[in-house]
């Protein structure tokens, strides 16, 4: 298997972590009746609002990657800045829609006891997630490069910002599991 | 999670008090309005200080929003 493929499976593998301990930390409600449904509050849509600009910018980082090559988007420096601007926006977008969601309502009741709780709960499966991502790069990587006995800088370089998404990623999908969930 | 075994009245009461919307009773006990349909469905359990706030926002004692639902087969 491809390097490519490892590194796409070691970010399934973490994003799903993160949507199972999302879903094991809330206790499943019992459906709503017919009718009733639930207007989503201010962290419900930040927690989409930073998930989906997330996943946007990444998917953009991880195409650039899959169309110019491993090799190339190392070796030329236009290529590889792009990426990392990408991967970096991904960051930016992630953490700052979290730590706008997190902060201290504007107006009360904008923050209440329910959407804490989901708060609280959400980084639940943040570590395992990082861990398991980090665990199919190790397993990957060394299956690949076990016969040169070294792994290409770049790759590193990718297993950190995959990690790195992960854990970021891991917040909103906790929040948004929660909200469906409690 | 079962649903809540605490029982309440707020939907009744909200008509009652000049079909108050369940934004305005949202915004009345700082919450969202999310958790107040999610209240009046009975698929969350406020915390003492909210229910204490509910009961304020009506001026009523909290037995006459919260009651405590019988056990099955009771």
């Amino acid at each position: 298997m491809s390097v490519l493929m490892w590194a796409v499976l070691a970010l399934l593998g973490g994003l799903a972590v993160v949507w199972v301990g999302g879903r094991r930390a809330q206790p499943a409600r019992e459906p709503l009746p017919e009718g009733v449904e639930l207007p989503a509050t201010a962290r419900q849509r930040a927690a989409w609002g930073a998930r989906g600009a997330g996943l946007l910018l990444s998917g953009g980082a991880a195409a650039g990657v899959i169309v110019n090559g491993p090799d190339r988007t190392y070796e030329d420096d236009g290529v590889r800045l792009l990426f990392t601007a990408l991967v970096l926006a991904a960051v930016a977008a992630a953490a700052g829609v979290t730590m706008w969601a997190k902060r201290p309502g504007a107006k009360a009741g904008a923050l209440d006891e329910r959407d804490q709780a989901i708060l609280a709960q959400a980084p639940a499966a943040q570590a395992v997630a990082v861990l398991v991502t980090l665990a199919i790069w190790t397993v990957g990587l060394t299956e690949r490069f076990h016969g040169a006995g070294a792994v290409p800088v770049f790759y590193l370089y990718l297993l950190f910002w995959s990690c790195l998404l992960v854990n970021l990623l891991a917040e909103p999908v906790g929040i948004l599991a929660g909200y469906r969930r409690s | 999670m079962a649903r809540a075994e605490i029982r309440n009245r707020i939907r009744r009461l909200r008509f009652e008090h000049g079909e108050m919307t369940q934004q305005e009773l949202a915004d009345r006990v700082g919450c969202t309005r999310q958790t107040i349909i999610l209240l009046e469905q009975e698929r969350y359990v406020p915390s003492l200080a909210l229910a204490l706030r509910i009961t304020r926002a009506f001026g009523v004692p909290v037995e006459s929003v919260f009651e405590l639902a019988e056990e099955e087969g009771t």
